[in-house]
């Protein structure tokens, strides 16, 4: 036992050497600043030429090349992640997924990508002006050949959806749009006759949907037994068209045909019930008789009975269904054969659920969204008020409760006049936006003399800097100052010693160029403190454990997986959560530290603190089983080669034994 | 125990064979795949369909994509010539046709020709001889509101004559709020303030287009075109925002961002006010808007700082 743990450990060591060894040449050989390098760099400035063909053509390959490399590191990353995993446990589940993921990746390896189209604007210019360069040329036309496959598989595949949800004209227009760019790809020919054929519904009868409508009437009029008027049909028209309907009632014949316009001159009478009854005996027929009995059977006014009792049945089926699984159960849950139906029930089968939020539920009486019952009812109501269900329908309502506007909160009308609401478009403005600078930020000294903004944050968590046009009664930045302060937080986030929250840095570095600019242009910041948030620990941790997700109060993080619920305290963090939508940037501590517990349902508790420097992580748990620390060393960032071996070695130590060897980065975090 | 079987077998015979009989007993009616074409059918769809109201609801579709309209105008006029071919003689089933092709050509909005042909039908001794009298006076009305504007000198000329037929539709549709012509009016009123906006738009300053549309819309709320007026109003302040970055880059004026965002944010505001509309197509182009939009606006990011 003592020996395998040895033979681990000499394993492990060894690896970190290798990796060391791979580093040390990895630092030798990547290029570093020369004298002659200015040089270069000022004849590169000083060439204003154009790039000609072959450059062009160089400049294409080596993007070309840069993606192959690119997919190569992707498919060596997949292959190691996978690898790891394996080494740490092999089970046929895991086998079958890992193998699953790298053959997806082996299978993607041909797919085109961006940088295709950008090897194309670079060859396209040469060959306008020169087709004379067969390597030039063999290049582009494969790569457009390429291009020219795709979008045609994106045009066929858009034009059968387009079919299938009934756009027709859409999907002749794309698949028109097809026939010009392929006139030889068979499939192409296949969906010309698709869409010459009936409708999906099988309602055209025959209506070729292909030939652009031909004008109706020039084509020669059949003179056959099929126009011939029955006599019974004038005087039932002239009753229809006059709008005595109880005439046309009794004119009408028992055959078919007749049946239908009686049942029209029923229903147009105002006598719904009898309408119904007869579309009933006729809506199986399979002609037109029969589908027009369908179509009315659909209108709302005779459809309402139907209508009303089908939604209540609906209710009450996904009224079970949210009571096991909540919203998620109750709109997907009969989608069973689909993936999200499987998602939803998988999820509504988790032991958290079923021990924590069934029966919170069941106390709370959750209820689906009843507006499709509400709008059955109401026109129940409406169409049949002496209804037999009349009652029930008006109990339903009382239950439900009255309607919610359509864009409550946000209706665009203020009497007669549109009042145009904010955009749930999630866009970057052009106009500067307010930043948040947290305590941490300011007291570092990285955001430059902030002796104002310091006195105004007072005892809160951060200052808010808003850009202002005219002048305001409240602290206010003067232009000089406010261009040093951004000077000195674009030059700290640039390198690193500041960081934005919630957003990329180049996000970050743009808006406050943009701020910067505004301030150039005259705008002035105002100063205002901001609080830290003031939800409430109960309701999130409730929230959070009832609906699952994630909330964040007080700064602590509360998340609920399938079947375990965790609690993070980052220490030393900003206190509070950054407003959507706004910039807040924070000074990152050099040593991180957090304490967290979780308990999953399994009765497995876990308290634990954690600690890390420069990406490498210490942590100590209190397991149900016992002590357990781990260490991971992300060697190969520190080494320079993670690009191609995404590893990093972990040593843990705890009761259940001693691991020491690599695991992949993204296993690490 | 064989005994015992016997009666049980034999009640199940018996019931399968007054089951195999009332199978046979109840025969449909034999199907009629030509029915489309036959006039009661064409009649009692149109008569079921002029009842909807052509302000609010969208005409409704046949299977081939007509309206069921223009499909029945089309039934009914091949009926007509399929008698004149025969040389049959003029009876009850020719005013029909005649009346019920005008009900048709009226939703359609030929009011010429819905006129003659009520005037047709009008000149009968049929009982549809009186509502074609009555309804061949609204056609001629409404013909002389439908008239083409006169050649105007200049535009402010077409733009007041614009107003003024706009105001004539308007009245009409007013003064005669309770009769089944009145959304007819409310359409066409709806139809010259949308040519209005198109005149304004191509040839004034965009902020007269914009207040125009925003009076469209205003005017129009209950229309069944409103996704579609929200969908231009976008594309109006989108259109603005697009000039307020090329004068711009042609160096006319420094870019006004606030300006510029204020505008691509009443587009976005406005094409997701249209996506509520419950139709797909109309859902789909505001959709479709809004990524071009977004897709433009990422071009003048890169370009403006």
């Amino acid at each position: 036992m003592f020996d395998e743990e040895q033979r681990v450990v000499r394993v492990g060591i060894w690896l970190v050497v290798v990796a060391a060894v791979a580093g040390l040449f990895v630092l030798l050989l990547h290029p570093s600043a020369h004298a002659d390098d200015l040089g270069q760099t000022a004849d590169i400035l000083l060439d204003r030429a154009p790039l000609s063909a072959d450059e062009r053509q160089a400049e294409a390959e080596e993007i070309l090349s840069n993606e192959r490399e690119r997919k190569g590191r992707h498919l060596a990353g997949v292959v190691l992640d996978e690898g790891v995993r394996l080494v740490s446990s092999v089970d046929p589940r895991r086998v079958a997924r890992a193998t699953w993921r790298v053959v997806r990746t082996v299978w993607k390896w041909s797919e085109r990508s961006d940088d295709e189209d950008a090897a194309l604007d670079q060859l396209e210019i040469g060959v306008a002006h020169s087709d004379a360069d067969p390597e030039l040329l063999d290049l582009y036309t494969r790569l457009r050949r390429r291009e020219l496959d795709q979008r045609i598989d994106d045009l066929l595949l858009s034009a059968e959806s387009a079919f299938e949800d009934g756009h027709v004209v859409l999907a002749r227009a794309r698949v028109q749009r097809s026939l010009e760019l392929a006139p030889e790809r068979e499939r192409v020919h296949d969906l010309i006759a698709l869409l010459s054929g009936p409708l999906p519904a099988a309602r055209a009868g025959g209506v070729n949907l292909w030939e652009p409508g031909p004008e109706l009437d020039a084509v020669p009029v059949p003179i056959g037994p099929q126009w011939v008027v029955d006599e019974w049909e004038a005087p039932l028209a002239t009753a229809m068209l006059s709008r005595d309907y109880a005439r046309a009632a009794e004119l009408a014949p028992t055959q078919p045909r007749g049946e239908l316009a009686r049942a029209a001159a029923h229903y147009l009478d105002g006598d719904r019930q009898t309408a119904r009854r007869l579309l009933t005996l006729l809506r199986d027929r399979e002609d037109p008789i029969g589908w027009q009995a369908r179509d009315w059977s659909a209108r709302p006014e005779i459809a309402a009975a139907d209508r009303f009792e089908s939604e209540v049945r609906r209710y009450h089926v996904r009224r079970a269904l949210g009571l096991l699984g909540g919203a998620g159960l109750a709109s997907n849950g009969l989608y069973y054969r689909s993936r999200r139906g499987y998602d939803a029930w998988r999820r509504s089968l988790a032991p958290l659920n079923l021990v924590l939020s069934f029966p919170a539920r069941l106390a709370r009486g959750w209820r689906p969204d009843g507006r499709a019952l509400r709008a059955a009812a109401h026109a129940y109501l409406e169409y049949e008020p002496e209804g037999e269900d009349a009652e029930d329908a008006t109990s339903w309502l009382a239950q439900l409760g009255p309607a919610q506007p359509l864009h409550a909160g946000r209706s665009p009308w203020r009497g007669s006049r549109l009042v145009l609401p904010r955009a749930r478009t999630r866009w970057e403005r052009l106009s500067p936006g307010p930043i948040v600078l947290t305590r941490s930020a300011l007291e570092s000294g990285l955001a430059g003399e902030a002796g104002l903004l310091q006195q105004v944050m007072g005892d809160a968590e951060a200052v808010l800097l808003r850009p202002e046009r005219d002048a305001v009664p409240v602290p206010t930045l003067d232009a000089r100052a406010s261009l040093d302060l951004l000077a000195e937080v674009t030059r700290s986030v640039e390198a690193g010693d500041l960081e934005p929250l919630r957003q990329g840095g180049s996000r970050a570095l743009e808006r406050l160029q943009r701020l910067e600019t505004g301030v150039r242009s005259g705008l002035r910041l105002v100063v205002v403190p901001l609080q830290a948030s003031d939800d409430s620990m109960v309701s999130a941790v409730s929230d959070a454990m009832l609906d699952g997700g994630t909330r964040t109060a007080e700064g602590v993080r509360i998340r609920r997986g399938a079947d375990d619920l965790r609690l993070d305290r980052s220490l030393g963090g900003p206190g509070f959560v950054c407003p959507e939508a706004v910039l807040c940037v924070h000074r990152p501590a050099a040593v991180t530290a957090g304490v967290y517990g979780a308990v999953a349902t399994d009765a497995d508790m876990l308290l634990g603190a954690s600690a890390s420097f420069q990406r490498a992580t210490l942590a100590l748990e209190l397991r149900s089983s016992g002590p357990h620390a781990r260490l991971t060393v992300p060697i190969a960032r520190w080494l320079g080669f993670e690009r191609w071996v995404p590893v990093a070695a972990r040593v843990e130590i705890g009761t259940e034994g001693v691991y020491v060897g690599p695991v992949t980065t993204r296993a690490s975090r | 125990m064989r005994d015992s079987r016997l009666p049980l077998l034999c009640l199940l015979i018996g019931l399968q064979t007054i089951a195999l009989a009332c199978q046979t007993a109840a025969p449909q009616a034999p199907l009629e795949p030509d029915a489309d074409q036959a006039l009661t059918l064409i009649v009692a769809r149109l008569q079921m369909h002029l009842r909807d109201d052509p302000y609010r609801v969208q005409p409704a579709l046949a299977d081939n994509g007509q309206t069921v309209f223009e499909l029945a105008y089309w039934r009914l006029g091949r009926l007509q010539q399929s008698r004149r071919s025969a040389a049959q003689t003029r009876g009850e089933i020719d005013v029909v046709l005649q009346f019920a092709r005008a009900r048709a050509a009226e939703r359609m909005r030929r009011y010429s020709e819905a006129a003659l042909a009520y005037e047709d039908a009008a000149d009968s001794d049929s009982i549809l001889a009186g509502p074609a009298r009555e309804a061949a006076a609204w056609m001629r009305t409404f013909e002389t509101h439908a008239r083409e504007l006169e050649t105007a000198d200049d535009r402010d000329a077409e733009l007041e004559q614009l107003e003024v037929r706009i105001e004539a539709w308007r009245a009409l549709a007013r003064e005669h709020a309770d009769t089944p012509y009145a959304p007819l009016a409310r359409l066409e009123a709806e139809s010259w303030e949308m040519l209005r906006l198109e005149t304004l738009a191509g040839t004034r300053d965009i902020e007269l287009a914009i207040a125009a549309s925003r009076r469209l819309v205003e005017r129009h709320r209950g229309s069944r075109l409103l996704a579609q007026h929200l969908i231009r109003l976008g594309d109006l302040y989108a259109e603005a925002a697009r000039r307020e970055y090329l004068r711009h880059r042609a160096r006319t004026r420094p870019l006004d961002v606030e300006r510029y965002d204020g505008l691509l944010e009443r587009a976005f505001a406005s094409y997701e006010l249209a996506m509520d509309e419950r139709r797909p197509a109309m859902r789909r182009e505001a959709r479709t808007k809004i990524e071009a939009l977004l897709a433009y606006h990422d071009g003048v990011r890169a370009h403006v700082r």
